[in-house]
């Protein structure tokens, strides 16, 4: 027997996000450890199969962003569009890093505004991270 | 040594469309020039001197005006990063598929970035 364990140098996410009831109002400061916490992104899963209408999810990077504002940062930095009645999931090795940490939304108003409007039902969001 | 094969029975008819030249200057509209799924995008920002962008996907078969045509998608792409964003089940576009980049997230347009070196879209 010639056995070896290598110890990993990091773990492909350290956090596991789940939210079984993501609607149009905004979920902030979501990162564990709060603000100015950097987050990687690894991998995403939202659910729309409630709906039958076209609903987006959309990450701020932004731990309380004003919807419908002015600022760069009020505008998403990630926008997933999930079609009626669908689950869209995607996977990202290199991680997608948000520096400030990030808060979230689902909605089924495509453009930035002040009201966004919510869907007839609550989508289910989960979310594979790490922070640092 | 017993080799075997299998036939198959399906062609391949994914789509690739390659874009070495995308700075956000001239949005890209309705590549594929039909409705269909998105199952993989690698970008390779490392060229030149790289910038942040996002990199913005239109559910659309009509010319794309950044910062006025609302994406359906946005995915940041870091300075100095190559990604690989991978839909096992496909994004869905309904009408056609175009894009473009810019500095600025969501709908605004913000300022072209230097050239991404490499964008595969993967589409059927």
């Amino acid at each position: 027997m010639a056995a070896a364990i290598t110890s990993l140098e990091a773990t492909l996410g350290g956090s596991v996000l789940s939210d079984t009831a993501v609607t149009n109002t905004v979920v902030a400061n979501a990162t564990v450890g709060g603000a100015g916490a950097t987050t990687n992104i690894y991998h995403i899963e939202f659910d729309n199969t409630s709906n039958s209408s076209v609903t987006y999810l959309k990450i701020y990077e932004n731990v309380n962003p004003t919807m419908g504002g002015s600022a760069a940062t009020d505008e998403p930095s990630l926008v997933i569009a999930a079609a009626a009645s669908t689950k869209e999931y995607f996977s990202v090795p290199s991680a997608i890093a948000h520096a400030t940490g990030f808060s979230y939304i689902a909605t089924t108003t495509q453009a930035e505004a002040g009201s966004p409007s919510a869907p007839s039902n609550a989508c289910s969001f989960a979310m594979i991270y790490t922070k640092s | 040594m017993a080799l075997s094969q299998n036939n198959q029975f399906t062609a391949v008819d994914f789509r690739y469309f390659r874009d070495t030249g995308l700075t956000g200057a001239t949005p890209r509209s309705n590549v594929f020039g039909t409705s269909g799924k998105l199952y993989s995008i690698f970008v390779n920002n490392t060229s030149g001197s790289p910038a942040t962008g996002y990199l913005k996907l239109y559910d659309t078969n009509l010319p794309v005006t950044e910062g006025t045509t609302v994406p359906s998608f946005i995915f940041k792409v870091s300075a100095n990063v190559i990604e690989n964003f991978n839909f096992p089940e496909g994004l869905t576009f309904s009408s056609g598929l175009g894009y473009t980049i810019s500095d600025s997230p969501g709908t605004n347009a913000g300022s072209a970035i230097n050239a991404v070196g490499n964008l595969i879209l993967t589409f059927k």
